[in-house]
C-alpha cells in the first residue's frame, strides 16, 4: 500500500468533523494549584476561594484539603470576616430536587484529599457584612480537629 | 495517475460526502428532554423589581425558567453562569430568549434583593418574586418542588428547590427541561436548536 498516508490523513479529517464539540465546563471550580497556599503538619490547604457578593447577600467559599498525614484530620467549623454568619454546608441532589444542609465536620482521609466544590461541600458566608468584589479577599479561619485553628485568605472570584 | 489510487480517492471521497449529509440531515439530538406535545401553561403575574410582570409579557420569545432562592450560594449561581455564558455565545440571537429567575423564597427574597442578586449575573435576566400563595401557583403548575426549612438558632435557613431549568416556546408552553448538571455548552446547544426551529415555523 503505497498511499497509506492518504488514509491516515483521510481519518484525521473525519475525526475532527464529527468530534467538534468539547462541552465546555463552566464555572466549575478552579483547578488545584500545584502549591498548597498553606501547609499545617501534614495539612495542605489548596485555592482558597469565594464567589462575589452583595451586602446581605450569602455567597459560597471553596478549597481543597489534603494530608499527607497517616490520621484522618477533620474540618470542624469556619469563620468569616466577611460574613455575618458562617456556616459549612452540603449539598445534596436528591432527585431533581438540590438540598443544603449543615454539616458538623469534613473528614479528610489520611493521605487523601477532600474538594470544597460547586456541587458538593462549601462554606456558607452569609449575611455578608459589606460588598465582595472579584480580585478582593477575605479572611476565614478554619478549625480542625489535629491542625487546630488556621486562618486563610480566599480570594474572591467573579461569578 | 495510477488507477487504484483514483478509485481509492474516490472512496475516500464518497465517506466525506456521506457522513456530511448525514450530519446535517439527521434531527438535532437536544441534551434535555424534549416535552412533545409541548404543554400549555396558565399565565401567571409576579413581582419584579420593575413591577409586576405576567409570563405572557413574553409571548414571542423562548423563555428559560429557573426557580430558586438568593440565599443559595451554589447550584442557582452555576446554572445562572451557564446561561449568561450561552445566551453571550448567542450574540443579536440572544434578544429572542428571556432569562426569568422566580425566587421561591418568599419569606425573604423581595423585588430589589432579588434583582440585585440577578444583576452579578445578565443585566437582561429578569427576578420574580411573590406571596406564598403566588409561589405555591406558579411552583405548581410547573411541577416544581420547594421547601423552606425550619430555621436554625440563630435564624438561617436553607430551602430545597428543584434544580432543574424549564425551557418554554414563543407561544409560553414548556416545551424542554433540563437536568442540573448540564454543562453550559449543551444548554447554548439546546438554544439553538430551539430557535432554528422556532424560526421555521
Amino acid at each position: 500500500m503505497k498511499h497509506w498516508w492518504l488514509v491516515v490523513v483521510s481519518l484525521v479529517v473525519l475525526l475532527s468533523a464529527c468530534g467538534s464539540n468539547d462541552g465546555m465546563q463552566h464555572g466549575s471550580g478552579m483547578p488545584v494549584g500545584n502549591m498548597p497556599v498553606l501547609t499545617v503538619g501534614t495539612l495542605e490547604i489548596y485555592a482558597p476561594r469565594a464567589m462575589a457578593g452583595a451586602k446581605g447577600q450569602t455567597t459560597g467559599g471553596f478549597l481543597t484539603l489534603k494530608n499527607t498525614g497517616a490520621a484522618a484530620e477533620r474540618l470542624l467549623g469556619a469563620w468569616c470576616d466577611a460574613a455575618t454568619m458562617t456556616q459549612v454546608h452540603e449539598t445534596v441532589m436528591d432527585g431533581d430536587v438540590m438540598r443544603m444542609r449543615e454539616v458538623e465536620s469534613i473528614e479528610v482521609p489520611a493521605g487523601g484529599m477532600v474538594e470544597l466544590k460547586h456541587g458538593g461541600y462549601h462554606i456558607m458566608l452569609m449575611d455578608l457584612k459589606q460588598d465582595l468584589k472579584a480580585g478582593e479577599s477575605t479572611l476565614c479561619t478554619l478549625k480542625f480537629e489535629s491542625a487546630g485553628e488556621v486562618t486563610v485568605s480566599f480570594v474572591v472570584m467573579s461569578r | 495517475m495510477k488507477r487504484p489510487f483514483v478509485v481509492f480517492a474516490g472512496l475516500v471521497l464518497l465517506l466525506v460526502v456521506g457522513i456530511g449529509v448525514f450530519q446535517l440531515t439527521r434531527p438535532p439530538v437536544l441534551h434535555g428532554t424534549l416535552i412533545e406535545p409541548a404543554k400549555p401553561i396558565p399565565d401567571f403575574s409576579l413581582q419584579s423589581r420593575d413591577g409586576p410582570v405576567s409570563l405572557s409579557t413574553f409571548r414571542g420569545r423562548v423563555v428559560v425558567l429557573y426557580f430558586g432562592y438568593t440565599s443559595c450560594p451554589d447550584v442557582c449561581p452555576t446554572t445562572l453562569a451557564h446561561l449568561r455564558w450561552a445566551l453571550n455565545e448567542l450574540g443579536e440571537q440572544s434578544r429572542q430568549v428571556q432569562v426569568l429567575f422566580v425566587a421561591v423564597d418568599w419569606q425573604k427574597d423581595t423585588p430589589e434583593r432579588v434583582a440585585s442578586y440577578l444583576s452579578a449575573f445578565h443585566p437582561d435576566f429578569v427576578g420574580l418574586s411573590g406571596s406564598k400563595e403566588q409561589i405555591d401557583a406558579v411552583t405548581k403548575a410547573f411541577g416544581i418542588f420547594y421547601q423552606i426549612n425550619p430555621p436554625d438558632e440563630n435564624g438561617y435557613y436553607t430551602v430545597d428547590h428543584t434544580a432543574t431549568t424549564l425551557v418554554l416556546d414563543e407561544e409560553g408552553r414548556l416545551m424542554l427541561t433540563w437536568p442540573y448538571g448540564l454543562t453550559a455548552q449543551e444548554m447554548l446547544d439546546d438554544l439553538q436548536v430551539v430557535l432554528r426551529n422556532s424560526a421555521g415555523r
